[in-house]
C-alpha cells in the first residue's frame, strides 16, 4: 500500500553495487511512492521514487550479501542446484555428504549463502568432483548401495 | 546539507518536543508499524551491512533505544510539513557503530520514513547531551 492507501505492486529490478573493487549484481525488490523531501518534510506529489518496506530491505540485504559471497568465491544457489540435478543428488544428501546439517544446502538454495567459508567449501567441492567422491566414501550416513550409485554417476564424468 | 535542518537549543520545552517525537515513534512501532526506507537510506544500509554486518533489525532497535540525548537536528516547531523530520546520533549493531540516523513521522498518517543511516562524515554535536 502506498502512503495514500492505494494498492501498489512489488517491483523487481537488477541493481549493481561496487564494494571494495567488486561489482555486485543482484535483483532488488521495491515499490513506488511519492517522494518526500528529507529537509522540509514535504511530499512531492509530482514525483515518485523507490521506497522499501522493512521486509523488502531484509530480502534485498540477503541478496546483496549472497552476491558479495559469490563474488568472493562462494558457490551460488544456481550452481548448487545444477550440480545436484546433474548428478541426481538430493539437497539433504549433499548436505550430509559435505558434513552440514540436513537442511543447510536447501536453506542456501532458497536464501543464498550466509557464510563465506561454507560457500567457498561448497564451491571447491562442486569444482573438484574428486573431493566429493572422497567425501561420499567417508560418509557414515550413506549405505553402500547409495554410495556406489552416486559415485558411479560422478566417476562417469571424471573419466 | 545538514545546515538546512534547524538545531533546537537545549531548553526544557525543546527537550519535550524531541521526547514527544520519540514517544510517538515507539508507539507506532509497538502498534506494528514497520519502518519504510527511502532509496537513499536503502543504499546507505548496503554499506553498513557489508562493512559492519548491520541488519534492518539493528536499525529498528537503534531507533527504539533513542533518547533526547541522541538528538542532533530537526523538528520544525511550526509543524507545517507532511512529515516531522529529526536527525540523531546513534550506535548500531554488534560493533556499536556510530551512525547519523534521520527519519520522519508522517503527520496525517502513520508512516515512519527512514531518510538516512550512515557513518557520519564529521563530528556530531548533541545539544541535549551532558558531556
Amino acid at each position: 500500500m502506498t502512503r495514500e492507501n492505494h494498492l501498489t505492486n512489488e517491483l523487481h529490478g537488477i541493481t549493481y553495487k561496487m564494494h571494495k573493487g567488486l561489482k555486485l549484481e543482484y535483483t532488488e525488490v521495491f515499490y513506488l511512492d511519492y517522494d518526500v523531501d528529507e529537509y522540509t518534510g514535504l511530499i512531492n506529489r509530482n514525483k515518485t521514487s523507490k521506497h522499501y518496506t522493512k521486509s523488502q530491505v531484509d530480502r534485498n540485504i540477503k541478496a546483496l550479501k549472497n552476491a558479495y559471497h559469490i563474488a568472493k568465491g562462494a558457490a551460488s544457489p544456481s550452481e548448487i542446484i545444477n550440480f545436484r540435478d546433474k548428478y541426481q543428488i538430493s539437497a539433504s544428501m549433499l548436505s550430509i555428504i559435505l558434513g552440514f546439517s540436513k537442511n543447510t544446502i536447501s536453506n542456501i538454495e532458497n536464501e543464498g549463502v550466509t557464510s563465506l567459508p561454507s560457500g567457498r567449501l561448497i564451491k571447491m567441492c562442486l569444482d573438484n568432483k574428486a573431493i566429493i567422491y572422497q567425501y561420499i566414501q567417508l560418509c557414515d550416513d550413506l549405505d553402500s548401495r547409495k554410495k556406489e550409485e552416486i559415485s558411479r554417476r560422478l566417476m562417469e564424468e571424471i573419466k | 546539507m545538514i545546515s538546512r535542518m534547524v538545531q533546537l537549543p537545549n531548553t526544557p520545552e525543546n527537550s519535550g518536543l524531541v521526547q514527544e517525537f520519540l514517544d510517538e515513534t515507539r508507539r507506532r512501532i509497538s502498534n506494528g508499524i514497520d519502518i519504510t526506507f527511502t532509496n537513499k537510506a536503502n543504499e546507505e544500509l548496503k554499506d553498513l551491512a557489508l562493512d559492519f554486518n548491520v541488519e534492518v533489525a539493528d536499525i529498528e532497535t537503534a531507533i527504539e533505544n533513542l533518547s533526547t540525548e541522541n538528538y542532533f537536528r530537526g523538528i520544525d516547531p511550526s509543524r507545517k510539513a507532511d512529515f516531522e523530520v529529526c536527525a540523531f546520533s546513534a550506535t548500531v549493531g554488534k560493533d556499536n557503530v556510530r551512525i547519523y540516523l534521520k527519519f520522519g513521522l508522517e503527520v496525517q498518517g502513520l508512516q515512519i520514513l527512514l531518510f538516512s543511516n550512515h557513518v557520519p562524515d564529521y563530528p556530531m554535536n548533541q545539544p541535549f547531551k551532558n558531556y
